[in-house]
């Protein structure tokens, strides 16, 4: 199989060529698909090979097909990921996931699971002292730095570019949607103008690109 | 009615004879404090031949037509994240102290280093009012209001690249904050800023 291979299902050309031209395979984004067509594209990438293949924001019956359809298939509910033919991954580096609010939560968890599932090591710090910044530091320093940071804040407040100018390491900003009204708007806006350099920005809740990224800069792109 | 507080106007666009008479038509509503927004020198010129004790701020602009105020002990801080910053934080600085109010200056103090925010800290809370100017990310005031247990009033500036635009990136964020206690002006109302600190303290 080429890089460029595909596989024609009429309402779908699957690139199961993807796999050996990136590296990873076609992720499945199950919204606004059918529960029939997301098993029907699952089938093909994991019959040309394909392993962690995974299927994001996928409803409870999608999931639960997805389920029943594929043995070993792992099912992260919160997250609304699928894993799919799922093998270890190798733990490469480390990415650490923060994020300092339960509704920022679900957002978090897809990049983590995403980063784990491509191969990276992942901690979860799902507690930042969001409401007493001057702890921060501390906070921070209770472990070594990672090989990147994903930040998950919905607040456009600053926890991205906080952590960030506390830390020589990278930092992608995952704006979530929890919360204020304009959903992931004032979020997305103060990262994107973050005033600390080395704060780089994936679009609202779009934990995948976040976990995609920091694992390809965390090393795990070769 | 009581004797207004402020008279106010903007001097974009106005030649010299149109400054001389805006300054005396602001003189004349016998306001406590009387102001001229973001004159260039020329204006500045201009509005002293009509206000003779009027004293220019050049890096925001800002005329203060009228005599300094009674000191009032009323101490305000006025924050800046960055130097580019300034000139809104001068403005707020320059407008409360013309109304008396006892106004410090803490430049550049932006959250891109946190540290130097919380040297600071003591500083912050021996005012009874916090103005934090902040551009681009609009992060400072959330900090400052988490940190400190004083009234914020965030005055969001037009710093920053494209997508800042213009100032509301930093607006929209700080109208977002989950941050108790923080209220926010315009975009580079520094201005603003000071009047409210007047309203509040004296």
């Amino acid at each position: 199989m080429t890089g460029e291979a595909v596989e024609e299902l009429g309402f779908a050309r699957v690139d199961i060529g993807r796999g050996r031209r990136r590296g990873h395979p076609e992720a499945v984004y199950c919204e606004g698909k059918t529960v029939a067509e997301v098993v029907a594209i699952a089938e093909s990438l994991i019959g040309s090979g394909a392993t962690n293949v995974l299927a994001t924001r996928a409803n409870r019956e999608t999931r639960d097909a997805l389920r029943s359809a594929f043995p070993g298939t792992v099912v992260h509910e919160r997250a609304r990921l699928v894993v799919l033919a799922p093998v270890a991954g190798p733990g490469v580096g480390r990415v650490d996931v923060v994020c300092g609010r339960p509704e920022d939560e679900a957002v978090a968890e897809e990049a983590a699971l995403v980063a784990e599932a491509m191969g990276s090591r992942v901690v979860r710090r799902y507690d930042a002292p969001v409401h007493d910044p001057a702890v921060l530091p501390g906070w921070l320093r209770e472990q070594d730095a990672p090989g990147v940071f994903v930040v998950a804040d919905g607040t456009g407040g600053a926890l991205p570019t906080l952590v960030s100018g506390l830390t020589d390491r990278m930092v992608i900003a995952l704006p979530t949607s929890a919360g204020g009204e304009l959903p992931g708007r004032a979020a997305l806006l103060s990262a994107l103008n973050s005033c600390s350099p080395g704060v780089v920005v994936v679009n609202i809740d779009n934990g995948y690109g976040a976990g995609y990224a920091a694992h390809l800069i965390n090393g795990g792109g070769g | 009615m009581n004797r207004p507080i402020v008279a106010v106007a903007e001097a974009a666009g106005l030649d010299a004879d149109q400054v001389r008479g805006r300054v005396k038509e602001l003189l004349a509503r016998d306001a406590e404090v009387a102001f001229l927004r973001r004159a260039s020198a020329e204006q500045f010129e201009a509005a002293r031949e009509a206000a003779p004790d009027a004293v220019h701020h050049p890096r925001s602009g800002l005329v203060v037509l009228t005599r300094p105020r009674p000191a009032l002990s009323a101490p305000v801080a006025v924050v800046s994240a960055g130097t580019a910053d300034l000139p809104v934080a001068e403005e707020a600085l320059a407008g409360s102290a013309a109304f008396g109010l006892d106004a410090a200056l803490i430049a550049d103090v932006g959250v891109a280093g946190l540290h130097r925010l919380l040297a600071v800290r003591e500083r912050l809370d021996e005012a009874r009012l916090l103005i934090v100017a902040a551009g681009m990310d609009g992060a400072l005031p959330s900090v400052v209001a988490r940190v400190t247990s004083r009234p914020v009033v965030a005055v969001p500036t037009s710093v920053g690249y494209g997508s800042s635009s213009g100032g509301l990136a930093a607006l929209s964020a700080l109208l977002a904050s989950g941050a108790p206690g923080l209220v926010v002006t315009g975009i580079d109302d520094g201005l603003g800023a000071a009047v409210l600190a007047r309203r509040m303290l004296a």
